[in-house]
């Protein structure tokens, strides 16, 4: 499911028309950005959990020069799917 | 806002906000957002969003791995696990704090014992915590890129500290020829060095003291630097004010003497004046280290509402900084605290020096 059969699904699902849809949608992105650029987390139940986190810095080797590297810190958004959401999604794939 | 949980509820909220929409209409769509992309993951396994990112079912395969406490094999069943990857714009957004860091190539001398300390502070960052308990330490895992294998037998006799919180990974080149990652971690191996041991028991202390010592005398150094130059520009703001105060310390008759030296043209009319002037002052209260002489009153005034001293010495001596002459005419100690409706004399003031009134003073200065 691309960008456009997503806005498409949810157009129908709330009765708009494909271009508010999008409006609405690029909005509600711009939301979440500037949230999780707070460092906030976001719980959906039943679906998973959006959470910043930050990743230490480390030394990593290249293992085929034996060069060494020091990677930065970054913060990462992390997604972890709740159980209920991962047994939907498991039923579905079987059928 | 920051580091706050939010629920689809603050969402809308903040969304309503943002598009100062209707707050219901907003919690609808948020609800409806994340079902139709629960639909899409039903449905067609990849969900794409468009400055948000990709969700993604993902299959793992089953495979083997050892019960930690007992040491049993056992498989772990193929299942599914739902990926999120965000897009580009939104990684760069969250990750904008740390934008400035760069991968850095390390020297091959360089001491990573500092960074150990540090990850050993915070063991809790390391990978490998979204699936069950055993998964982590599994000894051969032919599925994933990497081996891990927690040996806290062979590398950690090496110093005495249990600094192998972080897996230690390697390639493993024996059982595996094909390593998908061309980078892996790196083993952060203890190389007990020989001068180590002398200084302090436990292995990793000596170097970290030697670095602090250094920063501590750049540290010194720099003190030591800083109030030097305060000290100058403290003698050197200083010496030229005290010079005029020493010769104005200098017993009032030679001031007839000194003059000279000064303003050749008026002294001789003026001298005479400074000492009268000098006579007359010892009728009133005076202030010593001042430049002049109060000789006389030039009036009364009223101190009432909106007026100031400051105002006054501006009024009279078309000079502010005066204002403490009326002070001490008037016996106020302190200048903030004036009573209302108090009668203020105001002093006539002669110069210590010329026998000149401020204004005058302010005028002969112009015209120089």
């Amino acid at each position: 499911m691309n960008n456009k059969e997503f806005i498409s699904a949810l157009s129908q699902k709330e009765g708009l028309l494909q271009r508010d849809a999008q409006k609405m949608v690029n909005l509600l992105v711009a939301e979440l950005s500037s949230q999780f650029e707070n460092g906030n987390t976001l719980t959906i139940q039943n679906f998973g959990q959006f959470e910043v986190k930050k990743k230490l810095e480390r030394v990593v080797v290249n293992p085929s020069s034996g060069q060494r590297m020091l990677v930065p810190p970054k913060l990462v958004l992390n997604f972890k799917a709740y159980p209920a959401l991962r047994e939907r999604t498991q039923k579905g794939g079987e059928s | 806002m920051n580091d706050q949980r939010l629920t689809p509820a603050d969402l809308a909220s903040a969304l309503a906000r943002r598009g100062s929409l209707p707050r219901r209409y907003c919690e609808d769509f948020v609800r409806s957002f994340f079902e139709v992309v629960e639909d899409g993951l039903v449905h067609d396994n990849l969900v794409k969003i468009k400055g948000f990112g990709t969700f993604k079912v993902v299959d793992i395969d089953a495979r083997e791995s050892v019960n930690v406490s007992t040491g049993e094999r056992f498989e772990i069943a193929s299942h599914t696990k739902v990926s999120f990857t965000p897009d580009a714009a939104l990684r760069d957004a969250v990750n904008k704090p740390f934008v400035a860091f760069q991968t850095v190539i390390l020297n091959e001398g360089t001491d990573t014992k500092e960074m150990e300390k540090l990850w050993d502070a915070v063991p809790a960052e390391e990978p490998a915590t979204e699936e069950p308990a055993t998964e982590a330490p599994a000894a051969e895992e032919p599925v994933a890129e990497k081996t891990v294998s927690e040996a806290p037998a062979t590398e950690a006799p090496a110093a005495e500290e249990p600094v192998v919180e972080a897996p230690i990974v390697e390639t493993p080149a024996a059982e595996e020829p094909v390593a998908e990652e061309p980078v892996v971690e790196v083993p952060v191996v203890e190389e007990p060095k020989p001068e180590a041991p002398k200084v302090e028991a436990p292995a990793t202390p000596a170097p970290a003291c030697e670095k602090p010592c250094r920063c501590h005398c750049w540290l010194w150094l720099l003190t030591a630097c800083l109030f030097l130059l305060l000290g100058y520009c403290i003698a050197y703001y200083w010496h030229p004010v005290e010079l005029p105060e020493f010769t104005c310390d200098e017993p009032e008759t030679e001031i007839v003497e000194e003059t000279p030296a000064a303003p050749a043209d008026t002294v001789a009319v003026e001298a005479p004046q400074g000492a009268a002037a000098v006579a007359a002052a010892k009728n009133y209260p005076q202030q010593e280290d001042g430049d002049y002489w109060i000789v006389g009153e030039l009036g009364t005034e009223k101190m009432t509402a909106g007026k100031t001293l400051l105002n006054m010495a501006l009024k009279y001596y078309k000079d502010k900084n005066l204002y403490t002459y009326i002070c001490t005419m008037n016996g106020i100690t302190n200048p903030d605290i004036v009573p209302l409706d108090m009668e203020l004399r105001i002093p006539e003031l002669k110069d210590k020096k010329t026998g000149l009134t401020p204004i005058e003073v302010a005028e002969a200065a112009k015209n120089q």
